[in-house]
C-alpha cells in the first residue's frame, strides 16, 4: 500500500496541517493556550511572594520542578538520539519518525530548561551561573551540556527540514500566509535541489548524527551526576550515570509512540505511519524497559544488601514507608505492565502499545519523583522526617508545562511538516526499487540506502 | 616536650661473624686470663645488644668510665647477674641464666679494663676519673675506628617524631651506621607499627609487627618514612635492617632492629580531614576543589591552578562548538550554490535574504560557545574571595 501512495499524496497529507486545521486542534489549542495561562499566572504569583508559595523549604529543597526538569530531559532523548541512532545504523523504517522525535527533543529541553528557572525563585539570577559559573560544579556542567545538546538539537531538526522548507516555499506558495512564506524563504537558505547542495546536507547531517549521540548520552549523565555527586542516601550512586540515560531512552520511545498516534489520528497520517512502525518501537521499548528494570534491580538490591549510613531509613520509606505507594506504583504500573502489555500479543498493537507507553511515561515521572524527593526526606541531622507536599503554585506550573509541552508541539506542526518528505520520499522509492528488481530476477546489488538517497553519491558510489 | 628517643640495638650475629666483632674491646690496657675470658664472653652474650662497643645501650654505657663508676663494682656484678627488667634479662646461673659468677666477674673486669679504669678505683666518685683515664676513653674510640677494617657490626637507630597528631603525617627517620659510625647508603630499612590486633578485649594481648612502609638510607645514613598514625596513643615503631648488600666493603648478615616509641597526641580532627582532590603527577598544579587558605592570595595568583582540567573540558566544548559552527558555514555554501546558480535573476536584497540566517547562525553560536569556554576558563579566578 505503501509504495503506491504517489508523490501528491505525500506531499498534500503533511502539507495539509500547514494550510488547514480542523475544529478540534482550535478547541485543543486555547484549551492548551488555558493551561499554559494558569501556569503563568501560578509563575507570577510565586515572583511576588517567592519560593515560599511552593512547598520546598529547608529539608527539601528540590521538588516537583526538578523531577519535571529530570522528566522533560529524559523525554528529549526521545527524539535526537533515537532518531540519530537510527540514522547511523541505517534503519529505513526510521524516516516517517525522525522529524517527530527531533521536535519532541527541542520542545522537550526547552520546556525542561524552563523548570530550572522556576526552581530559582529568582529567576533574574540565573545570570551568576554564566558570570560567576565554577566547571568544578555539576550544576555548571549540566549548563554547559544541556545548552550544548539543545543547540545540536536545534540544528539537528533544522538541517532535514531545509528540503522540506523549500518544497513548502515552492509548493505553498499564494496557499499559506506571508510570514509563513517568510520564514520558508529564509530558512530555506536559496535550496533548489543541486546535487552539489545534496552532498553538503547530506555531509552536514551526518556529522550532526554522530556528534549528536554521546552529547545526548553526556546530558543525562550530567542531570545524574547532579545527584549522585552528593553522599545523600540513594543518591550516593555510581550507577546513576548509566541508569540514567537508559531511563531517558526508555522514556523517550514511549513519548515518540504517543506522540505519533496523536498525530497519526489528528493529521490522518496512517497511509505513512503503519503498524510496523509502531511494533518497532514497541520492540525497542521492551528491550529499554528490560535493561531498566534490570538497572533497578542492582541499584536497590546494592543499596539494600549494605544498607549503609541513611540507607535503611530510605529503603523502609520506599518499600514500605509514606512512599510505598509511589514506588510500587512505578515499579508495577510503570515497567512491569507496560513490559507485559508489549510483549503479549493481544496487546501488541497501536492502542495497546500507546496506553504502555502512557504507563511508561506516569511510570518515569513518578520515579524520578521517587529519586528526588525521598532522599530529602531522610534526615542526616537528628530531625523529624522532611514532608513536602507541593502547593498548587507547584501543580500549576507543572501542568502549565505539560500544556505548554504539547502546545509549542502543536504550533511546530502547524508551520513546519511534522513528516521528513523527502527522506519518506528516498526510502518508498527505494522499496520501489528493490520491487522491480526482484521482479525481473536481478539479484539486488547491496547498497548502503543513504546512496539512494542522493543519485550524485550513487553515482560516486559505483 | 624533648624528644623521647630509646634506642636499643639488637645483632643477631651468625657464628661466622662474631669472632671479628669481639675486637672491638681489643683495646685498653685489657691484659691477662680473667679479660680475655671476659673479652671472650661479652662478644657472645652481650655484644648482641649493647654491641661489640657496649655503646648500644643509652641506659647501660658500658664503655663510659663515668657510668662505671657510678654504678661501682658491685653494681655492674648484680646489673648482669640479677638483670635490669624489661630490657635486660638476668645472667646469673641462680637467677636462671647461663653465667657463672666467675664469668660474670670476667666481663665485669672486662668492662673495667676496657674503660681504662684500675681496680682501685673501682667503686668509687666519679671525680676521681682522672684525665688519664678519659684519654683511654679516646683510645678506645680510636681503637673502634681501626676494628672497621675488620668487619664492624652496623648499628640502626629509629627516632620517631615529637608533636605528632593522629591522621598527620610524620617522618620516622632511622639512621644506620657501621659500627664506626659511618653512615650506610642505599640500604633498605624496613618500618613495622607493634599493633594491637584486638584493642580493649581482656583476653590478653594479641600484637604483630605490622609493616608500615619501607624506605632506603641516603647519604648520611638516614632513611625517613612518611606516616600518618591510624591510632593515638603509645605506639611502639620499628625499624629493621636485614642483611647488609656489602656497598661499605663489609659483609654482615643478620637482621638488626631498632625500636622508637611513638606519642600519637588525638586533636580530635585531623584524621577526618580529607584533602581537597587528589594529589596526580601533572605538569601544572591544580586539584579539583581547591583548598582554602587563610592568606589573602595576590590576584590572578592562581591562573595555573585547574589548568588541566579546564583545558581537557575546554578543547572538548571547543571541539563540539567549532563541528557547529562547521555546519553553520556548510549550511552558508548551500545557500552560495543558488546564489551561484541564481544571481542573475534575482536582486540584491533577495541574496541577502538567503545569506542572513546561516551567518547569523555563525555569529551566535561563536558567541555562545565563547561563553561557555569563558565560563570554564574563567572558573579558578571567579571566586578570590575563596581564596
Amino acid at each position: 500500500m505503501m509504495k503506491m501512495s504517489s508523490k501528491n499524496s505525500l506531499e498534500s497529507t503533511v502539507l495539509q496541517p500547514i494550510l488547514k486545521v480542523g475544529k478540534g486542534y482550535t478547541i485543543l489549542a486555547l484549551f492548551l493556550l488555558s493551561v499554559v495561562l494558569l501556569g503563568v499566572f501560578a509563575f507570577l504569583t510565586q515572583l511576588s511572594q517567592g519560593l515560599a508559595a511552593t512547598a520546598m523549604r529547608d529539608k527539601i529543597f528540590w521538588g516537583i520542578y526538578i523531577v519535571n526538569f529530570v522528566f522533560f530531559i529524559g523525554i528529549s532523548h526521545a527524539g535526537t538520539l533515537i532518531s540519530a541512532i537510527l540514522r547511523v545504523t541505517n534503519a529505513g523504517w526510521r524516516t516517517p519518525i525522525t522529524r517527530m522525535a527531533e521536535m519532541i527533543t527541542v520542545v522537550a529541553i526547552m520546556v525542561g530548561a524552563t523548570q530550572i528557572l522556576f526552581d530559582q525563585g529568582r529567576p533574574d539570577r540565573i545570570f551568576n551561573l554564566f558570570l560567576y559559573g565554577r566547571y568544578q560544579s555539576p550544576l555548571v556542567w549540566d549548563l554547559l551540556s544541556i545548552s550544548t545538546y539543545l543547540v545540536g538539537s536545534c540544528m539537528y531538526l533544522y538541517l532535514p527540514l531545509i528540503p522540506d522548507l523549500a518544497l513548502c516555499r515552492d509548493r505553498l506558495a499564494g496557499q499559506a500566509s506571508r510570514f509563513k512564506l517568510a520564514i520558508y524563504r529564509v530558512l530555506a537558505v536559496g535550496w533548489t535541489g543541486a546535487p552539489e547542495q545534496k552532498k553538503l546536507l547530506e555531509r552536514a547531517i551526518s556529522v550532526m548524527a554522530i556528534i549528536i549521540i554521546p552529547i545526548a548520552i553526556s546530558v543525562h549523565t550530567v542531570v545524574s551526576w547532579v545527584f549522585s555527586m552528593t553522599l545523600r542516601p540513594g543518591w550516593n550512586s555510581t550507577l546513576f550515570g548509566p541508569y540514567f540515560v537508559i531511563g531517558a531512552i526508555f522514556s523517550g520511545i514511549a513519548s515518540i509512540i504517543i506522540v505519533m498516534a496523536i498525530f497519526r489520528k489528528i493529521f490522518h497520517l496512517e497511509q505513512f505511519l503503519e503498524e510496523k512502525h509502531f511494533l518497532k518501537l514497541g520492540t525497542l521499548l521492551a528491550v529499554t524497559n528490560l535493561a531498566y528494570i534490570y538497572f533497578t534491580l542492582a541499584e536497590y538490591l546494592t543499596m539494600g544488601y549494605k544498607l549503609a549510613g541513611e540507607d535503611k531509613e530510605l529503603l523502609t520509606m520506599l518499600f514500605a514507608g509514606s512512599q510505598a505507594p509511589a514506588f510500587w506504583a512505578f515499579l508495577v504500573l510503570g515497567l512491569f505492565v507496560p513490559l507485559f502489555m508489549v510483549v503479549n500479543k493481544k496487546t501488541r498493537n497501536i492502542p495497546g502499545l500507546v496506553v504502555a507507553s502512557a504507563l511508561v511515561n506516569v511510570g518515569m515521572w513518578i520515579k524520578r519523583f521517587v529519586i528526588v524527593v525521598p532522599t530529602l526526606q531522610v534526615p542526616l541531622l537528628p530531625f523529624d522526617v522532611g514532608i513536602y507536599r507541593p502547593t498548587w503554585v507547584e501543580w500549576s506550573l507543572t501542568a502549565g508545562s505539560f500544556a505548554g509541552f504539547a502546545l509549542l508541539f502543536m504550533l511546530f506542526a502547524r508551520i513546519f511538516p511534522i513528516m521528513s518528505i523527502w527522506e519518506v520520499r528516498e526510502e518508498l522509492e527505494t522499496e520501489k526499487e528493490k520491487e522491480t528488481e526482484k521482479v525481473i530476477e536481478v539479484p539486488a546489488q547491496p547498497q548502503p540506502k543513504w546512496t539512494e538517497v542522493f543519485p550524485a553519491k550513487r553515482e560516486e558510489a559505483r | 616536650m624533648n624528644m623521647r628517643i630509646c634506642l636499643v640495638a639488637l645483632f643477631m650475629a651468625l657464628l661466622g661473624a662474631l669472632s671479628p666483632t669481639g675486637a672491638a674491646f681489643a683495646a685498653g690496657d685489657g691484659s691477662g686470663d680473667a679479660v680475655a675470658a671476659g673479652k671472650q664472653l661479652f662478644s657472645t652474650k652481650c655484644a648482641m645488644c649493647h654491641g661489640a662497643a657496649g655503646d648500644k645501650v643509652p641506659g647501660a654505657r658500658l664503655a663510659s668510665p663515668e657510668w662505671l663508676s657510678n654504678k661501682g663494682d658491685d653494681g655492674v656484678i648484680q646489673a648482669i647477674s640479677k638483670g635490669k627488667l624489661p630490657m635486660m634479662p638476668a645472667q646469673g646461673k641462680a637467677q636462671g641464666g647461663t653465667l657463672s659468677d666467675d664469668d660474670i666477674k670476667a666481663i665485669a673486669r672486662y668492662l673495667w679494663n676496657a674503660a681504662g679504669i684500675s681496680p682501685e678505683a673501682r667503686g668509687a666518685d666519679t671525680a676521681q676519673v682522672s684525665p688519664v683515664q678519659s684519654a683511654n676513653v679516646d683510645k678506645l674510640n680510636s681503637a673502634n675506628t681501626e676494628a672497621v677494617q675488620v668487619a664492624v657490626a652496623p648499628s640502626l637507630s629509629l627516632v620517631a617524631p615529637t608533636n605528632w597528631y593522629r591522621g598527620a603525617e610524620g617522618a620516622l627517620s632511622a639512621s644506620l651506621t657501621t659500627g664506626a659510625g659511618q653512615p650506610m647508603k642505599g640500604e633498605n630499612i624496613t618500618f613495622y607499627l607493634d599493633y594491637d590486633f584486638f584493642i580493649g578485649l581482656d583476653s590478653g594481648r594479641v600484637s604483630d609487627s605490622i609493616e608500615i612502609g619501607r624506605a632506603v638510607t641516603d647519604e648520611n645514613g638516614m632513611a625517613r618514612l612518611k606516616y600518618a598514625p591510624r591510632l593515638a596513643g603509645d605506639l611502639k615503631f620499628e625499624a629493621r635492617y636485614a642483611g647488609v648488600t656489602g656497598t661499605n666493603g663489609t659483609v654482615q648478615s643478620g637482621v638488626l632492629v631498632s625500636t622508637a616509641a611513638g606519642k600519637i597526641e588525638d586533636d580530635g580532627h585531623r584524621f577526618y580531614r580529607s584533602d581537597a582532590g587528589i594529589p596526580m603527577p601533572s605538569l601544572v598544579h591544580y586539584s579539583l576543589v581547591e583548598t582554602p587558605s587563610l592568606s589573602p592570595a595576590a590576584p590572578f595568583k592562581h591562573l595555573t591552578d585547574l589548568k588541566l582540567p579546564a583545558l581537557i573540558l575546554g578543547l572538548l566544548i571547543a571541539g563540539i562548538w567549532f563541528t557547529y559552527v562547521r555546519i553553520a558555514y556548510g549550511i552558508l555554501r548551500i545557500s552560495r550554490v543558488y546564489a551561484m546558480s541564481h544571481v542573475h535573476s534575482t536582486k540584491e536584497s533577495f541574496e541577502q535574504t538567503r545569506f542572513f540566517l546561516p551567518v547569523l547562525l555563525m555569529v551566535v553560536l561563536a558567541i555562545f560557545a565563547l561563553t561557555l569556554l569563558s565560563i570554564i576558563f574563567t572558573s579558578p579566578d571567579t571566586h578570590l574571595n575563596l581564596r
